[in-house]
């Protein structure tokens, strides 16, 4: 499989805090990855890195084959990156239609594209059209991840960055969200999914990657990773418990 | 002759300059959350500007004259904004908000005293009479200057609530104004959007101050200082970061003003803003329209 994300030696600082230390990480097209790892392993800071949020102190962001480390959010989006953030994020006195309007911004000039974008995501979040003119902070927190994810969709990506898109919902709704989520990279989108819930991750992905205070610890084929005891003993086993 | 009609007149002129300029304090506070002190000298800069191009035509149609200084004192005082925020507010972003709110008042000393040193401490006059004419409604005298400046005023407001709701650099506007990173997020420039933020709040202290400037027909080197403020009491009157209550905050406080000189002595006219200012800000800091965890812009 071609990389269509290729990151080699990222090392993300925060002064003098390393969260992330010469990550090695590579996200074919069309493929899904997970990033695992306890509180504090550096999986946000990598997507914020990914994402242009954060510059970061080393190693190299190669996209689509074109070397991207260090462009700003706004070019990263026009390059086909879109970073859904922990925690929604949405704009909540905005109207649910007005979020999404602001996810194609890159795409303002292609009123087509912004249409026929728009009908794709609605097919994907039916719900979201019921409640297209009310506010976005009105929504319950699994409608404001699927307006999350919308938003994130709305200039089409070529790969998508989620962090923790099942934060604080129910499990049903985490399974209807990770379904969505299967279809949207059936449609070629590539995600790079970053999880607590490490037992969906893993179904959903077909790579992941284990991150242990800024280093990558383990990486492997989901199924395998799934059955690996150090995984199982330190994400799975609790994780079981907890339910 | 209907004294109370003519008061009102006046409330709504004097409340449409506070207005004007109230919402570009509100919207730099929404975006950045700056209290940019700088912001009544923009306007001073507005009635300069204006000053300098009714001299130069001095010799053309008074509707003329008066259009283009209107337009260039606002596109001027609108690059001015442009300007100060790029060289003063932008390298301190990420820095606290003190920091900013001290650069501001810099920013505010360095164009009283730059206007004063280049055109001098006094008051000067405003090249143009405009016309006494007008009309009675309900027996009180109106000019027609006051019902052109009310009219230009809330113009420009509709105008802009319009360009906030309904495009997408507004939309862009409130979206910053909530989050600015989730907005970043979105492949939207942020500083772009922020740039033209006060763009237009200084582009409308502009427009304030030219109108003001003909108005009054005299201008100085400190006449932002106090409208200044009192255009701060409006916008924290209103809610500060509410566009709304900005318009509201103004027209209110022009009011209270008014009619308070009226019914205590003009020497009483400053007084009220302050008292306003304290007793909002000790009773009721969000305002009258102000977020109560909803939008700001
Ligand atoms: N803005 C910041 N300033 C300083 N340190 C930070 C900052 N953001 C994150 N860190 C530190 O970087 C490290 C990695 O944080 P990060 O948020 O990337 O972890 P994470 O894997 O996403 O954790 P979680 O599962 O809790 O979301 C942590 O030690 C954290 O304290
Ligand atoms: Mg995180």
């Amino acid at each position: 499989m071609t990389a269509l994300l290729r990151v080699e030696s990222l090392t993300v600082a925060y002064g003098p805090v390393t969260a992330v230390r010469a990550l090695d990480l590579a996200v074919g097209d069309g493929e899904i990855v997970a990033l695992l790892g306890a509180n504090g392993a550096g999986k946000t800071s990598t997507l914020r890195a990914l994402s242009g949020l954060v510059r970061p102190v080393g190693g190299r962001i190669r996209f689509a084959g074109e070397d991207v480390t260090g462009l700003p959010p706004d070019a990263l989006v026009g390059r086909g990156i879109v970073h859904v953030p922990e925690g929604r994020q949405v704009f909540g006195p905005l109207s649910v239609l007005e979020n999404l309007e602001l996810g194609g911004f890159t795409q303002r000039k292609d009123r087509a594209f912004l249409r026929e974008t728009l009908a794709f995501v609605f097919e994907l979040f039916p719900r979201l059209k019921e409640r297209l003119h009310q506010p976005a902070g009105t929504l319950s927190g699994g409608e404001q991840q699927m307006l999350a994810i919308a938003r994130g969709l709305m200039s089409r990506p070529r790969l998508l960055l989620l962090d923790e898109p099942s934060m604080g919902l129910a499990p049903i709704v985490v399974q209807d969200i990770f379904r969505t989520l299967r279809a949207i990279n059936g449609r070629g989108t590539a995600i790079l999914i970053v999880e607590q819930n490490a037992k969906a991750a893993l179904a959903l992905a077909h790579r992941a990657v284990v991150l242990e205070l800024g280093e990558k610890v383990l990486e492997g084929p989901s199924e395998a990773l799934a059955s690996d005891p150090r995984v199982v003993d330190a994400y799975l086993a609790q994780a079981e418990g907890r339910r | 002759m209907n004294v109370w009609g003519e008061q009102l007149m006046n409330a709504l002129v004097i409340g449409s300059f506070y207005s004007l300029i109230a919402l570009g304090y509100s919207m730099v506070y929404g975006i950045i959350q700056l209290l940019n002190f700088a912001h009544g000298d923009v306007y001073m800069v507005g009635a300069f500007v204006g000053y300098g191009v009714l001299s130069a035509m001095s010799g053309a149609p008074l509707f003329v004259g008066l259009g283009a200084a209107f337009l260039f004192a606002s596109l001027a005082t609108g690059l001015l904004g442009l300007g100060v925020e790029r060289i003063a507010y932008r390298p301190l972003l990420q820095s606290s908000r003190l920091v900013m709110l001290i650069t501001a008042i810099g920013v505010s000393l360095v164009l009283e005293n730059g206007v004063m040193l280049a055109l001098g401490p006094s008051f000067r006059v405003m090249p143009v009479e405009l016309p006494r004419s007008g009309l009675s409604l309900f027996g009180a005298d109106v000019t027609y200057a006051q019902l052109a400046i009310i009219a230009t005023s809330v113009g420009l407001m509709l105008l802009l609530d319009a360009f906030v709701r309904r495009t997408l650099y507004g939309k862009a506007m409130r979206a910053i104004a909530v989050n600015p990173t989730a907005t970043a997020l979105m492949g939207i420039p942020v500083h772009r959007v922020i740039a033209l933020t006060f763009f237009i709040g200084s582009f409308l202290a502009g427009s304030a101050g030219v109108l003001a400037g003909v108005y009054y027909g005299k201008i100085n080197f400190m006449m932002g200082f106090i409208v200044g403020l009192k255009a701060f009491t409006a916008s924290v009157l209103g809610g500060i970061g509410s566009l709304p209550g900005a318009m509201l905050g103004g027209y209110l406080l022009g009011f209270l003003e008014t009619f308070g000189a009226a019914a205590l002595g003009g020497e009483w006219k400053d007084v009220f803003a302050f008292v306003i200012l304290i007793l909002i800000l000790t009773l009721k800091p969000t305002g009258l329209l102000g977020r109560t965890g909803t939008e700001r812009v």
